[in-house]
């Protein structure tokens, strides 16, 4: 049996690196006692799979596990067992039973919302103009550190949708962009080539929450639950 | 202090390497309120996170006390470099884990010495919490510092910054300290009258009623125990181990622990006898679990923390009685879960090898040994009871069940090494290859294979028949590995080696006195933490620490003792008494060997008559499941 659970990063859980999660994930289903099926060969692992990685600091409303079962088991209560077995900020909003051959969350996840959340010095008084010249830029440049080097790269084709306010020195961005194997647009890019553009000046860490993953089929942006009702 | 939390998550914990070390917030950990009743107690681990959620003792400890309703304890361990600088920048105190309240808020700030080059850090943490160093500098309402762990052993090079130390197994002497403790508190609390009440206790060390004397040749002349404090302090020891506290739901790191498994403590003490090494003389007795005890705390631990792997641990885990039952029976009831188990060492013979094979059903890991010499003289010198027949057959076994890569250990600059000792290390290296070449001929088997030697630089303990031993010098242990390196040049091997200064400076402080205390205070100032990090190892601000205070380095590591020279480290008994350690280096000399008490009768050592305790085993019970 296969399922799929959609679950919340909040709080201090926020603070846990990918793959600290995924050991916390491992050991949390164990005590739950659901059964994992394992992988075979010298290093047995359970078959966890997970959708796009949070860069460590980043919030989520919805995030996506798919996890292989040894046993056919009954989801009713399911969320409340793993609930109470869960470190504090990590709480299952659903879980579904998808087919054995399901295409992996990895590689069918292609968009994410975030929210993005930074105090600044002044706010600009036209926060809307600033925005729509934002996005009505052809090409936007970002720097990303790669193992052979610094290499610039053009993100906007990658921003789907921006919005932006600001009041009482407090920015607020809400975008949608790609991530996924096809590319990937990093929330902390965006925020810092738009307060470039907005002449904005950050004070004090950013807070950044990821809203959403989604699957975009065919012009139509679901959610990965919602992809498996067709 | 939920606005210090707030503050930290919110805009410093963005800013530091791996935040999740500084949450508090882990599964199984304990929150309490803090009502002014409580006797609070914040265990400090004086390394990084990763390094302290492998510590079984703290995993012990905090347990145990915190099972009780009227006693607190929390976790602090060292900041990274990165989140030390915003709490100096910011002018944060270090603050505990669970309640993110400053050191300076608890009763007790109690550290557990795992090894010497962690000491700087001791001091770090004092400092960052808001505690002068020197006891003598704090006040009535300062928290009491306070130690416990293997290196207390020794405790006065950090005589002059604790309050007192615990020797001994803290699962009986803490809860009572702790109570002596509340009721002290209760009244008018003075210092002054509960060390003084204190220092009778058994196990408890209190620095302060000690005075050394040294002569002018800079050796120790008296230790004057005063106000009636015991002249020696004995260890204490827990009899009826089987029945002792054991915790069966640790904490679940956020972060990968070195040792991020159940650890399941199947025996304390070892009784092989090795002479350079002080556990095997600090913890005797042998006191093992029964097998039934152990497959409840087994079960209980799974249960609790989803941890897929239970680690047997002990000094000398094949040792255990009934380890192949035990082994068998965790694997009979728990392998269909995918639980594995694990040693975390193996002796050098067949036995061994039987035993892993039956463990890697589950689970493949790497294959250790630790001959520890290369010649069969030297092994006989160290009392390491192990032949190279012995070798050879664990060697063969473990190609012959499919292991391609061999791990082997060894220590140099020990007692009467020569360099023909050296060579005998390449020697077996070799002799590994060349089994292993024929085994896997045989099994028709053409994986590549690979031998790892790794050698350590031998450092003389206190309470151990070496303790009269100088350390070879720094250039002898770098000289005695380029030989060896020079010797180990074919690429299926490779070699590892320790830096030999650490390993002088470890010589020092743990056979050091309280002049020590000084040198670790300047070397602190200078800027020296992290010492047992290669990166942040300063060697030169330790010199530097040793000439300002007028202290030679080379009087503590490279000095022969004489039998009749007072140790500051007698003041503490061990049980094993002096004489027999004395007979033991004699016996060394002469590459005599001393057999095993649990296999043959008692040689004498002197724990289980002056003590009053007995070893504690489990033969022949076999597996009740």
């Amino acid at each position: 049996m296969h399922i799929r659970l959609m679950f919340q990063k909040l709080d201090t859980a926020r603070f846990l690196s990918h793959l600290e999660m995924q050991q916390m994930w491992q050991r949390s289903l164990r005590r739950a006692k659901v059964p994992l099926a394992m992988s075979k060969g010298f290093n047995p692992h359970p078959k966890i799979s997970f959708g796009s990685a949070l860069p460590v600091g980043v919030a989520s409303l919805a995030e996506y596990l798919d996890v292989e079962l040894r046993e056919n088991i009954e989801l009713t209560g399911l969320k409340e067992k793993i609930n109470a077995c869960l470190p504090i900020g990590f709480k299952v909003i659903k879980i579904a039973e998808i087919p054995p051959k399901s295409k992996p969350l990895m590689a069918i996840i292609n968009r994410a919302e975030y929210t993005i959340e930074q105090r600044v010095k002044v706010c600009s008084d036209d926060i809307a103009t600033i925005t729509d010249k934002f996005l009505g830029q052809e090409v936007i440049t970002i720097e990303r550190e790669t193992k052979s080097g610094t290499k610039l790269k053009d993100i906007r084709s990658g921003i789907f949708s921006l919005k932006a306010q600001c009041a009482k020195s407090e920015l607020i961005i809400t975008t949608l962009v790609q991530t996924g194997s096809q590319g990937n647009v990093r929330p902390g890019e965006v925020l810092n080539t738009f307060l470039g553009f907005a002449n904005l000046e950050p004070i004090g860490p950013e807070k950044i929450t990821r809203k959403g993953l989604f699957v975009n089929v065919n012009g139509k942006t679901v959610t990965p639950l919602e992809v498996l009702e067709g | 202090m939920q606005n210090l939390k707030q503050y930290i998550q919110d805009e410093i914990l963005v800013r530091v390497e791996k935040p999740a070390r500084y949450l508090g917030n882990e599964w199984n950990s304990i929150h309490k309120s803090w009502d002014k009743d409580k006797i609070k107690m914040a265990f400090c681990f004086p390394d990084i996170y990763e390094i302290a959620m492998s510590h079984l003792g703290m995993r012990i400890l905090y347990g145990l006390i915190n099972k009780r309703e009227d006693f607190i304890m929390e976790r602090c361990f060292a900041p990274w470099v990165d989140m030390e600088q915003i709490l100096r920048e910011k002018n944060i105190p270090l603050f505990s884990l669970e309640s993110y309240r400053p050191l300076q808020d608890f009763d007790v700030v109690g550290f557990t010495l795992q090894y010497e080059m962690s000491y700087t850090n001791i001091l770090n943490m004092l400092n960052l919490g808001g505690i002068a160093l020197e006891r003598e500098q704090r006040d009535n309402d300062s928290p009491l510092v306070i130690a416990g762990g293997p290196c207390v052993y020794n405790p006065e090079p950090l005589a002059p910054f604790v309050d007192c130390f615990l020797i001994g197994d803290s699962e009986e002497l803490l809860p009572e300290f702790l109570e002596v403790l509340k009721k002290h508190k209760m009244g008018d609390w003075s210092k002054e009258k509960f060390l003084a009440a204190i220092k009778t206790m058994p196990g408890i060390y209190v620095p302060k009623f000690y005075e050394f004397k040294w002569a002018d040749s800079g050796l120790l002349q008296e230790i004057i125990a005063l106000d009636d404090a015991p002249s020696q302090v004995k260890k204490l020891i827990i009899t009826d181990f089987d029945k002792a506290y054991f915790p069966t739901d640790p904490i679940i790191p956020y972060i990968e622990a070195v040792h991020d498994r159940i650890m399941l403590e199947v025996a304390r003490g070892c009784t092989r006898g090795c002479r350079f090494c002080q556990a095997g003389i600090v913890y005797r007795p042998v006191r093992e679990k029964s097998p039934k005890t152990l497959y409840e705390q087994a079960k209980k631990s799974i249960e609790n923390t989803g941890y897929d792997e239970i680690s047997l641990t002990s000094l000398s885990t094949a040792d255990y009685s009934s380890i192949k039952p035990v082994i068998e029976g965790l694997l009979e009831k728990h392998a269909g879960e995918g639980i594995g188990v694990s040693l975390p060492s193996l002796r050098v013979d067949a036995f061994s090898v039987e035993i892993a094979k039956e463990i890697q059903k589950v689970r493949k890991t790497g294959l250790t040994f630790a001959p520890e010499a290369g010649t069969q003289r030297l092994r006989d010198v160290i009392n390491k009871g192990v032949t190279s027949a012995d070798l050879e057959k664990a060697v063969k076994g473990a190609f012959d069940a499919g292991w391609t890569q061999i791990k082997l250990y060894f220590m140099i600059g020990l007692p009467t090494e020569t360099f023909e000792d050296v060579k005998g290390i390449a020697d077996l290296a070799y002799k590994v290859l060349e089994w292993g070449q024929e085994v896997l001929k045989n099994n028709k088997n053409f994986k590549r294979i690979k031998v790892t030697v790794s050698t350590s630089s031998f450092v003389p303990k206190a309470h151990t028949p070496f303790q009269w031993e100088p350390q070879n010098t720094i250039s002898e242990l770098e000289e005695k590995q380029q030989y060896l390196k020079s010797l180990l040049k074919d690429r299926r091997i490779t070699y590892n080696y320790h830096d030999a200064k650490t390993s002088f400076l470890e010589a020092i402080i743990s056979k050091g006195d309280r002049r020590i205390g000084k040198v670790l205070k300047r070397a602190w100032e200078l800027g020296c933490k992290f010492d047992s990090w290669s990166e942040y190892f300063k060697y030169d601000k330790w010199l530097q620490a040793f000439r300002e205070c007028e202290i030679d380095p080379e009087f503590y590591a490279y000095r022969r003792r004489d039998y009749d020279e007072i140790f500051p480290w007698d003041v503490i008994d061990v049980g094993v008494t002096k004489n027999y350690l004395k007979s033991e280096h004699r016996k060394a000399l002469q590459e005599a060997l001393t057999h095993d008490c649990r296999y043959e009768d008692c040689p004498g050592c002197g724990i289980c008559n002056r003590f009053g305790v007995d070893l504690e085993m489990f033969r022949g019970e076999q597996s009740a499941y």
